[in-house]
Formats: C-alpha cells, sequence, structure tokens
C-alpha cells in the first residue's frame, strides 16, 4: 500500500494557494497512492499529536512540501515544522525502512516563479541534513493571482500552461517515486502575461480591499514610527 | 550611527552561547545599540493576511515585539542578524522577524534588475550584517544562504548583505570582531 503526505505550508487562515496546488495534485494522482494525508503546518505546532503525525509522515513513500514564498525562503511556520521532524528523526526513528522522497511546490506574490530558487534549495539542504530523498521541486509565480482568479481561469487555460506543464511533470514523477528530470532537479512555470501587466493590475489589486476597511489610496502609503 | 541587533534567544548550543556573548561583550560599548533577542514564545508566526498593507498600513495587527524590530529597523544605520544556519536558512525565531518584516513595504510592485519586487515605503533602509553560525555548515549552505540575503537585498532595495559564517569560537571570534574595527573605523570617518 503506497502512501503519499502533503505538508500545506500557508500560514493563511482561509482559502490559500497551496491548498488548491494540493487539491489539484491529489486529483492528477488518481489512486495511484492509497493512503492521502495533509498537515496544515501551522496548526501542527500546536497540536499534542505531533510524534503521531511524524510517524505517519515518516512512514510515507513521498512528502510533498506545498508553501508560499516568505522572504524569499520558507515561512517561519514550515521552517519549525520541517526542523523538528528532523529533529524527531534524528532522536526516535530507528527504523530500515526506505527513506520517504520529498519534493517541493513553491509558489510565490510576483510573476517571477525563479524567485522561488532558494526556497527550494533551502528544501534540497534540508533533505540532504535530515535524510530524505531530494526528489526536486517546482517554483510557480503570482499564486494570488492563480488562486483568486481559478474559476475564470482553470489550470488548464492557456495563460496557466506553463504552470500546469510544471505540474503534470512533477505529477508523473511523483507516481513513479522518480527524481525531476531537469536541471538541478526544478522546474519554474509562470503564468502566460508580461511583467508589465502584472505591475499594472497587481497595483490595481490592492485599493479596493483597503477601500473596503476604510483605507483610502493616501492612507496605503503612511509612514508609521519613522523617526 | 543607530544600530539594531537580532539574537536567536531559543538555540541552547555551546556556539550559541559564544556566539551571543561574544556580540554582546564586543559591540555594547557602542552607543545607540538596539537589542533585540527573538524567540518562538514571544512572536507568533505571520499568517499572510496582508491587514499590514490594506488595514492598518505600515503596521502587523498582531501586537508583538515585532512591531519595535521593525520601529527600530527602519530607523536604523545597520542592523546586525546573529542567526543560526538552517538549511541554508535563517532559523525560525529569526525568520519569525523577517516574515513581520512584510509592513514596512508597499503593496505596490515595481522592476528591479529585470525582477518584480515591491515599491519601499520608507526612504531609507539599513545596512545589513549576517553573522551566520552552526557547528557543521555545508558549501551548498553557505551558498545557499548567500543567494538568499542578496533576494532580500533586491526586495528591500538596499546593497547585498556582508555575511560571515562561524562554525566554531575561532571563527565567531573573528568575524565579531571584524564587525567591531569596521564600526569604529566607521565611527571616524563620520567624526
Ligand atoms: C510575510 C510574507 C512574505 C512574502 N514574501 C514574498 C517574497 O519574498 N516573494 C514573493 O514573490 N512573494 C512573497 N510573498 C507573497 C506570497 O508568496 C504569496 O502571497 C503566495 O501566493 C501565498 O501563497 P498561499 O496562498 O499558499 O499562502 C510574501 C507574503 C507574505 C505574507
Amino acid at each position: 500500500m503506497r502512501k503519499i503526505a502533503f505538508i500545506n505550508g500557508s500560514p493563511k487562515t482561509g482559502e490559500n494557494c497551496s491548498l488548491y496546488l494540493i487539491d489539484h495534485i491529489s486529483k492528477e494522482l488518481g489512486d495511484s497512492f492509497q493512503e492521502k494525508l495533509t498537515v496544515n503546518a501551522l496548526k501542527l505546532l500546536s497540536t499534542s499529536h505531533i510524534e503521531q503525525t511524524f510517524e505517519t509522515l515518516l512512514s510515507s513513500d513521498a512528502i510533498i512540501v506545498v508553501f508560499p514564498l516568505y522572504v524569499d525562503s520558507l515561512p517561519s511556520n514550515l521552517l519549525e515544522v520541517l526542523e523538528n521532524l528532523d529533529l524527531y528523526k534524528k532522536t526516535r526513528f530507528f527504523s530500515n525502512s526506505p527513506m520517504p522522497c520529498l519534493y517541493g511546490i513553491a509558489n510565490c506574490g510576483f510573476i517571477d516563479s525563479f524567485q522561488n530558487i532558494n526556497a527550494l534549495r533551502i528544501l534540497e539542504n534540508y533533505s540532504l541534513s535530515a535524510g530524505f530523498k531530494w526528489c526536486g521541486g517546482i517554483g510557480i509565480g503570482s499564486g494570488e493571482m492563480l488562486r483568486s482568479t481559478k474559476d475564470q481561469m482553470p489550470m488548464t487555460s492557456k495563460i496557466n500552461e506553463p504552470i500546469y506543464k510544471a505540474l503534470c511533470t512533477l505529477t508523473a514523477h511523483i507516481k513513479e517515486l522518480e527524481e525531476l528530470p531537469s536541471k538541478d532537479k526544478m522546474i519554474f512555470g509562470n503564468q502566460k502575461f508580461s511583467q508589465r501587466l502584472f505591475i499594472l493590475m497587481g497595483n490595481l489589486g490592492w485599493t479596493k480591499p483597503a477601500k473596503a476597511n476604510g483605507i483610502t489610496k493616501r492612507m496605503l502609503f503612511a509612514k508609521p514610527d519613522l523617526q | 550611527m543607530h544600530i539594531t541587533i537580532l539574537q536567536d534567544g531559543s538555540i541552547q548550543s555551546s556556539l550559541a552561547n559564544t556566539m551571543n556573548t561574544l556580540v554582546y561583550n564586543e559591540l555594547s560599548t557602542f552607543k545607540n545599540i538596539s537589542w533585540y533577542t527573538a524567540s518562538k514564545e514571544d512572536i507568533k508566526p505571520c499568517i499572510g493576511c496582508f491587514n499590514c498593507w490594506i488595514k492598518t498600513p505600515g503596521k502587523c495587527i498582531m501586537k508583538d515585539i515585532t512591531a519595535s524590530i521593525n520601529k527600530d529597523f527602519i530607523n536604523s544605520d545597520l542592523v546586525i542578524y546573529v542567526t543560526p544556519l538552517v538549511y541554508g536558512s535563517y532559523s525560525p525565531a529569526i525568520k519569525r522577524t523577517l516574515d513581520h518584516l512584510v509592513p514596512i513595504l508597499l503593496p505596490f510592485f515595481k522592476k528591479i534588475k529585470n525582477e518584480v519586487h515591491h515599491k519601499q515605503r520608507y526612504p531609507k533602509r539599513p545596512k545589513l550584517i549576517m553573522l551566520a553560525y552552526n557547528e557543521h555548515i555545508t558549501d551548498n549552505e553557505k551558498e545557499t544562504f548567500i543567494s538568499l540575503t542578496k533576494a532580500n537585498a533586491l526586495n528591500l532595495d538596499i546593497p547585498y548583505p556582508e555575511v560571515y559564517f562561524c562554525t566554531n569560537e575561532n571563527e565567531s571570534t573573528q568575524a565579531v570582531n571584524h564587525i567591531k574595527n569596521q564600526l569604529i573605523q566607521n565611527l571616524k570617518e563620520v567624526k
């Protein structure tokens, strides 16, 4: 019986792109894994049965770490869970079972998917240090846009083609528990529009939700605490 | 010159003790330093709500020590991060302070060096120095961290940070003394 575990590194309480990506991959994987588990990294930090979850993660064939890029790297809640898992594995896990394969999916706010590179490298270093088999990862750009327009522009739409392709390659390799075939085992996928258009749309997008909070465009530029 | 120094208080190793003591002993002689010890108990993780951009612009809605760290950050000439190096990343406690630094950026985008980044909320940002320590540091971890700090610098639109790696007491002493001498030199030049 094959087992797969997703770790969702998004600390958001509501909808998040990471979960959207997990759902997509999970569906694409069909029944190639009989057991599937999704763990929320932030919730795991405050749960009392953390060891039970760690045991489940460690007995999986594949662990997929899915997360938003925070300050060019892993969000603190995810970093902490991974470090705890590493420590747990080193002190408690005496088993001859094979190392789980570890894959990463980083999504960032900017359209430039390659900005996820440092986060994927950190995951690679992590795998080496903690004793997981690093099988590679993908970096996805404009995560907020991807998630918030998912009904108008589904994953299979023309505009999301590079992201969809990256996800397809990843899914195919997860099924076989294989490493990604690309350079440095990394693949990057952007939505198909220019940086200029992204900047234009992005800059327009903030004023409306701010207004709902009673914040005018001018107030968005506030400089509190400047001495 | 206003300096802010951030240390990680949650790591109990002899190198961490050595490093934190050295930094305190050698640098506390300078005037106008704001000291912070980041701990996971005092700082909750950022939850990505973006209220710091659209509800309370420039401020996080969680009230903890990071509000004061951010205030010192934007009013400092130099910020020194003394961080355990964890898989080529900052440590989780230091990372919590960095994730909470996002309010100092504007939500709006611009292009820097052919990459999309945020516009800056404040006219001035500090120079950064990174003191990264761990008994074991691989070449890949070093490379990752240098690349990460450069990416951080692009996001803050500042020069690339100075990075020191320390795996033992000797290297830590050398790095801290180097920083100290540089500061003395800088202060002389300012006078
Ligand atoms: C604290 C914080 C730091 C962030 N840092 C970056 C960054 O360095 N680069 C980037 O492109 N996006 C950055 N983002 C944007 C997120 O990566 C983006 O919103 C992502 O799509 C969120 O994914 P999620 O919905 O799965 O949480 C940051 C967001 C937050 C809240």
